[in-house]
């Protein structure tokens, strides 16, 4: 068979119309010159191969089918940066969207205005076209895509909330993925066998009718798992604000016992005084204020330090972990020191996600003191570039050295997933902030890690 | 020159400092000089802002009866106007604050005041690292990679940088791998590359510090680091890789 240039600018628009659904759907505002360069010269090879295909291999939509579905993936996967499960997803959709809009347009015009249809030669994958032909083509052609169009315009605006719901979950994505290549590959076959079929009414049931049937129940599923997922996720955060209000509230019920237990002792010491000079014995007196009383008050003193310094940090919620952490290593023997001298007022992350990583990096030191029998815990925090930074340091045994080899078999000895990385460390957070800088290092007898969490912009 | 401040507002206390920087100076007033003493900050910072870069050593008092500033919140002023500044904070123990001063400032060291006895002798010691450092830094320029923490700069020696990486399953995030540790922030690899000329990308993931490069381990195509850290090294670069270290 002979084919025409016509041919290709045909096909080419009808590809166009095809990256035009994709980029509606993937909803994202900005559009850079290489995508649309990239898009164009897509169209046009696709159009080549769908020509050719056709006129000279005689197989169909199949190269250009499976060639508009590599290259709609890669665009975007590469240039809109999107997962690759994602890709799938969005390609899919595409793919969808276009088939549905191409059976209403065609049953629309060839019931309107069968004019536009019969007559061009091969159709639905036309070769040989005229300008005549071509010219006649295109009403049809440009109703597809306003139709196409706007059902994605639809689309997007409709499944904004499972999108954010499926957003969430790898699991939900990963089987939408599944389910989407299974259904292009059924396509694929079908429309293969429809070639021999022929007929519209035959192509609709065979094809639309029960991928729309897998696709509409798949996304049902998902999405009932997405939003129990969801469901779960709140729970989960309510619960562990909750454990953050208790601490917060035993920490407190802990310093008001230290409180009066300083009430108490400097009532001790007052009446004790007392006796010594009633009966006038200086030296006795001058005896008890250096044997207890100095000693006395340096204590008092260091455990009011951390108390004192904690009173700058005004977010509740990191006040009562650090107030609980600090506590648990006061109360297991070990020296403890804790630096804020800056007034910290907000911190630019969720809360949830950082009192866990906090949880995490000082329970990791506590433990590895505890095991060690002795050393020291300094926990600093200070407001520098619009931001906050944690640092928290532990003595640790010196043949901690090789950071990489502890890593890979995570950092606790008591089998929980406690790594040391950021991202193991944001795995159990949940989310991972973008704004997040984690350094970690080893010097000497001294272990190190410091959380940025970065102004906001 | 080496610069010598100090800011402290005890009239007492600033004397007897002056008296040990003169008398640690009168040998070497060719080499360092009190450039100021005085109680007041802004006196302080109005200097450094006179002559930046000078790398100059800097006594801080932290409880200063200002109500404007505190010794820290000056160490982070001059800090962010010279970063060669050498500064040493002169702090009673209940305002000791370790990790601030070494995190938030990069500061030199410190004095306790508690301990009279050992004033004089830590200020000597002091000017001695100060003095040192001001003359290494005049001679060999260190080159730094600067991390953007999100408004605070990680400034990490390239001597203490293995390689740099990316991770895994997170996109746009790079790690530092270094000689005793690791940093985690977010980065692009192909931008890291543009700033750094003098590594070697060995792979799609990976920006290799030749120099801290032990040997190629041509089984499993990785470069083995002093400390055992391995990075990945394309099939195609091996050759390149072994050349170049062939000839460091």
């Amino acid at each position: 068979m002979t084919f025409t240039v016509f041919d290709v600018l045909a096909w080419t628009i009808v590809y166009l119309n095809f990256f035009v659904v994709a980029r509606i759907i993937i909803n994202q505002k900005s559009f850079l010159i290489k995508e649309g360069i990239f898009i164009i010269a897509s169209s046009i090879l696709i159009a080549i191969l769908a020509v050719v295909g056709i006129a000279i291999f005689d197989v169909g939509g199949a190269l250009s089918g499976i060639a508009s579905l590599l290259l709609g993936m890669l665009y975007i996967y590469k240039i809109k940066a999107y997962s690759i499960t994602k890709s799938i997803i969005l390609v899919f959709v595409s793919v969808f969207i276009l088939t549905m809009s191409d059976v209403f347009a065609m049953l629309t015009v060839s019931f309107f205005f069968p004019y536009f249809l019969p007559s061009v030669p091969n159709f639905p994958s036309p070769i040989g076209l005229s300008f005549y032909d071509f010219a006649r083509y295109m009403p049809y052609v440009l109703f597809l895509i306003i139709i196409s169009a706007l059902t994605a315009f639809l689309f997007t605006l409709l499944t904004k909330k499972q999108r954010r719901l499926i957003n969430q979950s790898d699991t939900a994505q990963a089987v939408l993925a599944g389910i989407s290549l299974i259904i292009i590959a059924v396509m694929i076959i079908v429309t293969g066998i429809w070639r021999n079929l022929g007929s519209t009414i035959e192509f609709i049931t065979w094809t639309i009718v029960p991928v729309s049937g897998i696709a509409v129940a798949t996304l049902a599923g998902v999405i009932l798992y997405a939003r129990a997922l969801h469901e779960q996720m709140v729970r989960r955060k309510k619960e562990s604000e909750q454990e953050i209000l208790q601490q917060y509230t035993t920490q407190i019920e802990q310093q008001q016992g230290i409180v009066s237990k300083m009430q108490h002792d400097i009532g001790n010491i007052l009446s004790s005084m007392e006796g010594y000079l009633q009966e006038d014995d200086l030296a006795g007196a001058k005896e008890y204020f250096y044997a207890k009383i100095k000693m006395a008050t340096a204590d008092i003193t260091d455990n009011n330090l951390t108390l004192a310094r904690l009173a700058n940090i005004k977010v509740p919620e990191i006040k009562a972990t650090l107030a609980a952490k600090l506590a648990v290593a006061q109360s297991a023997g070990i020296d403890t020191n804790f630096e804020a001298n800056d007034i910290i007022e907000y911190i630019p992350v969720n809360s949830v996600a950082l009192v866990r990583m906090l949880g995490i990096i000082m329970d990791n030191a506590i433990e590895e003191l505890v095991e060690l029998g002795r050393g020291q815990l300094m926990v600093a925090c200070y407001i520098v570039g619009g931001g906050v930074t944690f640092v928290v340091q532990n003595t640790c045994r010196p043949d901690i050295q090789k950071l990489h080899e502890l890593e890979q078999v995570g950092f606790s000895t008591k089998g929980e997933r406690r790594g040391l990385g950021l991202s193991n460390l944001a795995e159990i957070a949940d989310t991972y902030p973008d704004n997040i800088t984690l350094c970690t290092s080893i010097e000497g007898e001294s272990f190190t890690q410091k959380l940025r969490i970065g102004g906001v912009g | 020159m080496l610069h010598i401040l100090i800011c402290e507002d005890d009239i007492r206390q600033r004397i007897y400092m002056e008296s040990v920087v003169k008398e640690h100076i009168t040998t070497k007033d060719d080499e360092m000089k009190l450039a100021l003493s005085s109680s007041s900050p802004a006196q302080i910072l109005a200097y450094t802002k006179a002559h930046p870069d000078k790398g100059g050593l800097y006594f801080l008092d932290i409880d200063l009866q200002h109500d404007e500033m505190n010794g820290i919140e000056l160490g982070a002023e001059i800090r962010g106007i010279d970063p060669l500044a050498k500064i040493v904070f002169v702090t009673t123990h209940s305002e000791l604050a370790h990790l601030t001063f070494k995190h938030k400032i990069s500061a030199l060291d410190y004095i306790v005041k508690d301990r009279p006895e050992e004033i004089e002798m830590r200020i000597h010691e002091c000017i001695k690292e100060a003095h040192r450092r001001y003359l290494q830094e005049k001679h060999e320029q260190m080159k730094y990679f600067k991390v953007d923490a999100n408004g605070e700069v990680w400034s990490i020696p390239y001597d203490d940088i293995l390689f740099f990486e990316t991770h895994v399953n997170i996109r746009h995030r790079v790690i530092i791998h270094t000689e005793n540790g690791k940093i985690d922030f977010r980065g692009f690899l192909g931008e890291i590359e543009k700033l750094v000329p003098e590594f070697f990308r060995s792979h799609k993931s990976y920006l290799l510090n030749i120099d801290k490069i032990s040997y190629i381990d041509k089984l499993t195509k990785e470069a083995v680091m002093p400390n055992g850290k391995r990075a990945l090294v394309a099939q195609k670069k091996i050759a390149g890789l072994v050349e170049i270290i062939g000839k460091r």
